[in-house]
């Protein structure tokens, strides 16, 4: 085990020196947090009536009843300390490209630039060399998820919102909160490992970068696919599908409503996107999505293994 | 050879269509100094990168010998082609990260990076970073990543190339210490001279196939060589084309040298008499190793090659 804390350390050494890692983990987390305190901040002034620059009922009306207000309030909920903890998971979605730059710039650069030589033959293990890149790249990616997730509370506090508030504020169901980080975490790692292997088998940054952009794309043009049938399956057996079809378990889409003042309630809306429909269920989703991040890992093992370094 | 500390038995690569290596076999004894030579394309750097595990053979065997000083396996330091190096990060972290991968602990490691930076001159520039290098220096601190790990054997490849002849000559100082440290090394060179100043032993590879090994005075023993000086260059030339067909024959100037390969005792006078082309001198001589060299690898030597 020393080795490989020692060698986590020089993958450190590599990583913390790199200024354009860091630059894209910070963009990305800004790009996050962006969608995330828009749809915050429309949860917030929904509920601020009278409050200046809010939303809320035409000057000079009558003030709201109170079941309009309670079930505005109710919206605010996932907003609050502690369900924004998950709330902000909704906004992860993007974390895939921290993990994939992470792995093309080391790993293909380190064919580039020929470092991968020097650090072979130092290691002797071509499958050691990877596993310690692969686990300082799931470290980069595991702590941007945790700044995301910190972020729901943090940015709460920054608006100073719902202070003094009362609302039906629900509870973080652990449970689901575990299953989706893992299944954000799970996804981003495998989007990673699948740009590790491109690296190792182009040998190169730009070749890395082509192929897994070209893997995306088609990756996200199949889900495109109808539900239901063989494309229904083949659309949630690739790896967004396969996220998709456990989040969408997971994590309902909350339904858009509209008030509807003759029942006094809060109603679902008149056009409402279709509840997403999948062909697999959720366990078998959850295990073709482990199965990416297994195959991508040992496709890159085998690649480095088998191939000569001649650069 | 003995007791080799490092040694590769009849490596044959391929890549597609070309014979890279065909059958070669090199030993590395312990405390020794082997050069490497042959011409560009000869399959030195494919011979180093089996060596160190970059590539695998087709076919054939490397055996690493245990260390004397730790009982495993002997641990060996490289730089294969051209020294690579991390451009944003300084000399010093380059090889720290290094011995880290080794897994050496820290500090040691730390102390093993500013080693290996003073005992190749590198101590001064040890915090700048390695993307400003020029290619000496960036020569030297692979040869300086290659000492960390306090290895048993080196392999090097030109390590001398780009350096100027200060540099060179404290390199040699540096594989002469290391030898004495009981160090082995086997480094790849096209400078004869350094080869001859340093090396024990020498192995000449060209076109893949070990065409000589040995000490460096028993390949010059192994051939026969003719000096022969004509009073004009014409009369040189003519006598070297009528030569080629025994001989590996050149001129330069008014002189022509000749090699039997076989080494055998025939005189070129009996060839070039019937021709009037008798020279004004001919001596024999023992090949030196460049001499030895050129002709095992059929590389002219300046001049005119017949």
């Amino acid at each position: 085990m020393g080795g490989w804390r020692w060698g986590l350390l020089a993958e450190w050494t590599r990583l913390s020196r790199r200024w354009d890692i860091g630059l894209v983990c910070a963009l990305v987390l800004a790009a996050c947090v962006a969608m995330y305190v828009g749809a915050f901040r429309a949860a917030v002034d929904v509920m601020g009536v009278g409050n200046p620059g809010s939303w809320g009922p035409v000057p000079g009306a009558p003030p709201p009843d109170d079941w309009f207000l309670a079930a505005m309030l109710s919206l605010r909920g996932p907003y609050a300390f502690p369900a924004n903890l998950l709330t902000v998971l909704d906004y992860a979605w993007l974390l895939p490209v921290v993990g994939v730059y992470t792995a093309v710039v080391t790993v293909g650069g380190d064919f580039g630039w020929g470092t991968v030589r020097p650090i072979l033959i130092a290691r002797r293990s071509r499958a050691a060399f990877l596993a310690q890149r692969s686990v300082a790249i799931a470290v980069v990616v595991s702590v941007c998820l945790a700044v995301l997730v910190a972020a729901g509370p943090v940015i709460q506090i920054a608006f100073g919102a719902f202070a003094g508030e009362r609302f039906p504020a629900p509870g973080l169901p652990l449970g689901t909160f575990a299953a989706v980080l893992g299944v954000r975490l799970v996804t981003a790692l495998a989007f990673a490992a699948v740009a590790v292997f491109l690296a190792v088998a182009t040998r190169s940054v730009s070749g890395g970068f082509a192929l897994t952009a070209a893997f995306t794309a088609v990756n996200l043009g199949l889900q495109s696919l109808p539900p239901g049938g063989a494309a229904g399956v083949l659309r949630d057996l690739t790896l967004s599908g396969s996220a998709a079809a456990v989040l969408d378990r997971l994590r309902p889409a909350p339904l858009d409503v509209v008030v509807d003042y003759d029942v006094g309630a809060l109603v679902p809306a008149a056009h409402q996107p279709l509840a997403p429909q999948h062909s697999l269920p959720p366990e078998l989703a959850a295990a073709a999505l482990l199965a990416w991040l297994v195959a991508a890992v040992a496709a890159a093992a085998w690649r480095l293994s088998s191939m000569d370094i001649t650069e | 050879m003995t007791n080799p500390i490092l040694a590769v038995a009849n490596a044959r690569k391929s890549f597609g269509s070309l014979l890279a290596l065909d059958g070669v076999s090199v030993a590395v004894e312990r405390s020794s100094i082997v050069g490497l030579l042959g011409p560009n394309g000869a399959g030195k750097t494919t011979l180093m990168r089996i060596l160190v595990d970059l590539i695998r053979p087709d076919a054939g065997t490397v055996s690493v010998g245990l260390s004397e000083r730790s009982g495993r396996a002997a641990r060996i330091g490289a730089f294969v082609e051209r020294p690579a190096f991390y451009p944003y990060l300084t000399a010093r972290q380059n090889l720290e990260a290094l011995a880290l991968t080794a897994g050496t602990a820290m500090p040691q490691a730390g102390r093993e990076a500013q080693d290996a930076l003073a005992r190749a001159g590198l101590a001064d520039v040890a915090h700048r970073k390695t993307g400003g290098f020029s290619a000496g220096m960036r020569q030297r601190l692979g040869v300086a990543a290659a000492l960390i790990g306090d290895p048993d054997v080196l392999v090097l490849d030109e390590p001398s190339s780009g350096l100027d002849p200060a540099g060179a000559a404290e390199m040699r100082r540096l594989f002469g210490g290391l030898r004495a440290e009981g160090v082995a090394i086997l480094v790849s060179t096209h400078l004869l001279g350094e080869v001859e100043q340093v090396c024990d032993d020498v192995a000449i590879l060209n076109r893949g196939r070990l065409v000589a090994s040995g000490t460096i005075g028993s390949l010059g023993r192994k051939k026969s060589a003719w000096r022969l000086e004509y009073d004009d260059p014409g009369r040189a030339s003519r006598a070297a084309a009528a030569l080629a067909s025994r001989y590996v024959a050149s001129t330069s100037g008014a002189t022509v040298l000749l090699i039997d390969p076989d080494g055998g005792a025939s005189s070129p006078l009996d060839v070039v008499a019937p021709l009037g082309l008798l020279p004004r001198e001919a001596m024999r001589v023992k090949p030196s190793l460049e001499e030895a060299y050129l002709e095992l690898t059929g590389t002219p030597q300046g001049g005119e090659r017949s």
